[in-house]
């Protein structure tokens, strides 16, 4: 198993230490829909203190028998308790001759998972400063999305795409930003003993229940054990060969939540990568509904 | 029998090598004709309809409205439909870069992040996508160019390309480069893409789209979607399979097509007299030898077969020659049509090769076959009757050619006048086949009366002759006289060659006539601003900042600014015409023909009301009163119609509003010209010089002076005839193989007579002088039925055929001038055409002539 540049600084057997759904969902970045994508595939639930979990405690204290994957998924999809967010993230897009391409932006946020709202502005480099990506998420409804474009002074609505194209020449796919309902994946625990970043991880499998709900044949997934949190992923696509590989590090505690100030996706089979880097995070501002319309996003900041 | 007889024809065609040539020769230049401007026109229309399907991709529908587009709400209507899978929006324009060349440049404005679904784009190798697609959406200078464009002009990513835009001369940056194929195949590879909302920005598109390309759910039938979408879409806007937007254009250029296609026949109706001359000839030289087979027991149908089976040989050869040749005259009429699209339609097309479609080049063999089996009937039934003791005598002792009698003179006179009654009298609209089918009365009528015609024009024209040119000319007339058969297929290819040109000529000068008339009346602005050198672009326009910054130039009165533009109309098109009505009406003298004028100058400045052309009131049959319905992006809109004006802007006849309320409407503040009116004292050359200064290297714009704007509307109806005229010289070639092949028949015939000249002390000189005095004799026999022709034609032409195709009408003028000019270049056409056979009758050698039976 491959080893991290850094190891996560958060220290085995802390009975705080939960994932926070937010915390992947800032790593992953500027596309406010990755935030739910993340928190039903890639966070597991403490369950030693989500209120909700607390009945997975007998099941996974029981020494020889394994916690079930499926509980551990629905767990992550309870976790989010913040009723607002910000961040600044800076995102370097490096293309296979080792070009960088850097980015950086503020990521704001209102509601929760499955009702949320998400206004991400960029603030550098100049072409594309204030630039501003607005979305409205809601279980069930497509994902509806605004851009707008100070040069033309613009908004225009970004239409449903195909799943597998890359967003925005990052390395997160159409499909890795839309919110994923839990019911489309079976989930299945393969493994207990593989370390990442040093710590011991449950490795999981996700498998879609039919093959129109996603452009990956299956996923696996490495949660550490003593801390509910998905810090490396693989994706396989049609032919099971590796399209993507997710990795989380910089673990840290901000506010009593958990986040990863590091998070890299790779492209194996293009040689590309795209790294974020999160800063300034803030939870429960008191942020209102009409900072998160298009009125709003035509609004220099 | 047949093999036999086969035998006999090759032993002719060997004697007769240079006359079979020319006779096939003539049926091949028809066929070729024919062939050619088929192919060229299909050739134009796979190119526009490869273009539409390549910039559609992979779009099963499409969501299109009149040229002004739509606007950008239908895009959510479209979006929210049940079972459309994807829907992007689409703006196209021809473009210009501000390079030296000005070279074109297909810009397509797409919504790059969501339209790589539906079109191919294949980067170059080193790039997968975009180079930076955020950055490529943030900065509205950001456009990607094809391999081949980028190499043309030498271009390499992040390089700056400037572009004419409706905002002026404006730097892209280049930020992807994608290969040559799909989208990278449209317009011969010179495309760019940019993202629709900096393209609506750069063009002046306001907030519309040109089009919207969607792709179905597959699990729902297209039909379905294609019913969801009408039912919810406002009327003036058109749901669509790509493939059938095809069908669109054809309409839009059907006029041109139809033209092209019936005057390419004429040259093969020369073609027939040709070959119907040589088989007269033929029969005539072969009277002996036909005594002979009649009496050696070959019966009739045997003879008649011979004759036919040497038409169906020489028409199948030179049908296929015609063919071959007819697809190499294709890449060059194909360039001609496309030419005429461009800058008379203004549609941009892919350069494309001639398309070699099987079924045209056998429909051409077979007309080209036909025509030679027809042309020989006459003749090789004249064979089979012929008397066997009668042509068993020497050539001499045959009977005198004779000159067709009354009756059929009847006949001939009464098809011409039933032809002309059917042109003055039949209502305009009772089918297009049946009208044209008038046309063929006059010239059945005038190939029946020709014999009879020629023979009276020969003998007045026997005086002049024997005056001007002595006993030369005397005995080269009375050659014509004594043999009407072997001259009046002649003249009659002569007659059709010439009347096409002089009823097309005429036609094409009453047209022009009437225009600069129209235009000295209508067009009286000081100076005029376009957006292209051809009749107007239909795709690049001016925003309405370059008209207040010219408006606020010293010296300027007023500006008008003009939009022209079709929307979709009863099931086809017609052009609307914007501009403010207030000044329009300012500077026109009782513009109204019908209606009331002084209500119209009143309620078009509101408007509350339209003008139409005169022929748009004659396509639809509206008339003043009527209220007249236009459906337009954001719902109908429906005026009265105050009055009808004379207007030859369109062949689709259009509807004249005030520009604020087409802008209303239409939501489309794009100017197409920009009429400028100067203060008394002005200079409007020194004008047009200061204006040139402003825009030079700043703004792509044509500015011409009154007159300079008149002879380019000229220059431009020139063009669009382009291909007539070459048809024109087609059809005289043509003619004037006709003339050598009579002429060397006329010297054959007469070697004995040539022979006995010369033993009587006639010199070289004299015999050369006689034969070329035929020749001009038979030119000017055709010269007159050809204008006879020719006026009867135009009559036709401008009649039925312009009503027909246009609307227009158009006053009848008699081409008395191009009749006169054309002499002496027929005559010239006509000598040269008998250097050959007069070279033949002065080297005979005398006492073989003399010995020759």
């Amino acid at each position: 198993m491959r080893k991290h540049d850094r190891i996560s600084r958060l220290g085995p057997g802390n009975p705080q230490r939960s994932c926070n759904p937010l915390l992947v969902a800032f790593t992953l970045g500027f596309i406010p829909l990755i935030w739910s994508h993340i928190q039903v595939v890639y966070c597991q639930p403490h369950p030693a203190t989500h209120p909700l979990t607390s009945d997975l405690r007998p099941l996974t204290s029981f020494p020889y028998l394994p916690p079930d994957a499926r509980k551990i998924m629905e767990g992550v999809y309870r976790q989010d308790t913040s009723r607002d967010s910000s961040w600044r993230a800076v995102m370097d897009v490096r293309d296979k001759k080792g070009v960088v391409r850097q980015k950086q932006f503020i990521f704001r946020k209102l509601g929760s998972l499955g009702d949320s709202k998400t206004l991400v502005r960029f603030t550098d480099p100049p072409e594309v400063r204030g630039v501003g990506l607005l979305s409205i998420n809601r279980k069930g409804v497509s994902e509806r999305q605004w851009m707008y474009t100070p040069a033309i002074q613009r908004i225009r609505r970004i239409a449903p795409q195909e799943r597998s194209r890359k967003f925005l020449g990052t390395d997160f796919t159409n499909e890795d930003m839309a919110e994923r309902v839990l019911d489309d994946f079976e989930y299945r625990l393969i493994g207990m003993s593989d370390l990442m970043d040093g710590r011991k991880t449950y490795k999981i499998e996700a498998k879609p229940v039919a093959s129109d709900r996603t452009q990956y044949k299956f996923s696996y997934l490495w949660v550490v054990q003593d801390l509910p949190y998905v810090v490396h992923a693989e994706m396989y696509d049609a032919r099971g060969r590796v399209a993507r590989i997710y990795h989380a590090a910089d673990l840290d505690r901000i506010a009593g939540i958990w986040i990863a100030r590091r998070v890299e996706m790779t492209t194996p089979s293009e040689g590309t990568r795209t790294i974020l880097k999160i800063d300034d995070v803030r939870f429960n501002l008191g942020l209102k509904p009409d900072q998160f319309t298009q009125q709003a996003l035509e609004k220099a900041e | 029998m047949i093999r036999a007889l086969s035998l006999v024809t090759r032993r002719q065609w060997d004697r007769h090598r240079l006359r079979t040539g020319l006779t096939m020769l003539g049926i091949a230049l028809g066929v070729s004709v024919i062939f050619a401007v088929r192919t060229a026109n299909i050739t134009l229309l796979g190119s526009l309809r490869q273009t539409i399907e390549k910039l559609a991709g992979t779009a099963t529908l499409q969501v299109i409205g009149g040229e002004s587009g739509f606007p950008e709400e239908v895009l959510d209507l479209v979006r929210s439909t049940i079972g459309v899978q994807i829907a992007e929006p689409v703006i196209e324009v021809v473009a210009h870069t501000a390079f030296s060349d000005e070279a074109s440049l297909m810009v397509i404005g797409v919504d790059t992040t969501g339209d790589q679904e539906l079109r191919e784009y294949q980067f170059d190798e080193s790039r997968s996508e975009i180079g930076d697609p955020l950055v490529y959406v943030a900065q509205p200078d950001s456009i990607l160019i094809s391999r081949p464009f980028a190499d043309k002009h030498g271009l390499k990513e992040e390089d700056r390309l400037p572009l004419f835009t409706s905002h002026g001369r404006k730097e892209f940056t280049i930020r992807g480069i994608f290969k040559p194929v799909g989208i990278g195949e449209v317009f011969g590879g010179q495309v760019a893409v940019m993202d629709v909302y900096s393209a609506q920005f750069v063009f002046d598109r306001g907030r519309n789209f040109d089009r919207i390309d969607l792709m179905t759910d597959p699990e729902v039938p297209i039909e379905t979607v294609e019913r969801r979408l009408r039912d919810q879409l406002p009327a003036g806007l058109e749901v669509t399979r790509p493939a059938s937007r095809g069908e669109g254009i054809e309409n839009t250029v059907a006029a041109m097509r139809q033209g092209l296609i019936i005057t390419s026949f004429i040259a093969l109706l020369v073609g027939l007299f040709i070959i119907f001359n040589a088989f007269s000839i033929s029969v005539n030289q072969r009277w002996k030898e036909i005594g002979v087979l009649r009496a050696l027991g070959v019966e009739a149908p045997n003879i008649q077969r011979m004759f036919l089976g040497e038409a169906a040989v020489i028409g199948m050869l030179g049908s296929l020659i015609g063919v071959a040749g007819g697809f190499y005259i294709a890449v060059g009429a194909t360039e001609v049509v496309s030419g005429i699209a461009s800058a008379v339609y203004g549609y941009a097309s892919t350069p494309e090769p001639p398309i070699f479609r099987l079924d045209y080049a056998l429909e051409a063999f077979a007309a080209g076959t036909l025509t030679s089996l027809v042309a020989a009937w006459l003749p090789a039934r004249a064979a089979a009757r012929l008397n066997p003791a009668l042509a068993l005598h020497n050539i001499e002792t045959r009977q005198p050619e004779a000159v067709l009698g009354r009756p059929r003179m009847l006949a001939g006179l009464g098809l011409i006048l039933s032809g002309l009654a059917f042109i003055r009298f039949s209502t305009p609209r009772v089918g297009l086949m049946l009208q044209f089918g008038y046309v063929v009365l006059i010239v059945l009528g005038l190939i029946i009366v020709l014999p009879m015609l020629a023979q009276w024009i020969a003998r007045a024209l026997r005086p002049v002759m024997a005056w001007a040119f002595g006993p030369e000319g005397l005995l080269a007339i009375d050659t014509m006289i004594k043999a009407p058969r072997r001259t009046s297929a002649t003249v009659g290819a002569l007659m059709i060659g010439l009347m096409f040109v002089f009823s097309t000529g005429a036609y094409i000068q009453s047209y022009q006539n009437l225009v600069m008339r129209w235009m000295d009346r209508t067009i009286n602005s000081d100076l005029f601003v376009t957006t292209s050198e051809q009749a107007r672009s239909r795709t690049y326009h001016f925003s309405e900042a370059l008209s207040q910054r010219i408006a606020a130039l010293p010296g300027v009165k007023r500006v008008e600014n003009v939009r022209f533009t079709f929307v979709p109309f009863a099931g086809d098109t017609a052009a609307v015409i914007t501009i403010e009505m207030d000044g329009w009406f300012d500077r026109q003298h009782h513009p109204v023909e019908e209606g009331d004028d002084r209500l119209a100058r009143e309620l078009l400045p509101k408007g509350e009301g339209f003008v139409i052309a005169r022929n748009f009131s004659t396509r639809w049959g509206t008339r003043v009163g009527d209220r007249l319905r236009l459906e337009s992006p954001t719902g109908p809109l429906e005026r009265p119609v105050i009055g009808i004006i004379e207007d030859y802007s369109s062949e689709k006849g259009s509807v004249f509003m005030d520009r604020e309320l087409f802008k209303t409407y239409w939501r489309d503040s794009a100017i197409d010209f920009i009429d400028i009116n100067l203060l008394p004292g002005v200079d409007r050359a020194a004008f047009k010089s200061e204006l040139q200064r402003m825009l030079a290297g700043e703004q792509r714009a044509f500015i011409y002076t009154n007159d300079e704007y008149k002879r380019w509307v000229m220059s431009l109806i020139d063009q669009f005839f382009t291909l007539n005229y070459m048809q024109m010289v087609v059809a005289i070639f043509v003619a004037a193989i006709g003339i050598v092949n009579t002429l060397i028949i006329s010297v054959s015939e007469r070697r004995r007579e040539i022979g006995v000249i010369r033993a009587i002390g006639g010199l070289r000189g004299q015999v050369r002088k006689m034969v070329l005095l035929e020749a001009v004799a038979i030119a000017i026999v055709g010269l007159v039925v050809g204008a006879l022709a020719g006026a009867l034609n135009t009559y036709f032409l401008i009649r039925t055929a312009a009503v027909i195709l246009a609307g227009f009408t158009i006053p009848f003028h008699f081409p008395a001038t191009l009749i006169i000019i054309s002499m002496p270049i027929v005559v010239v056409i006509a000598l040269a055409a008998a250097w050959l056979p007069a070279r033949h009758a002065v080297d005979l050698h005398v006492a073989e002539a003399i010995g020759y039976e």
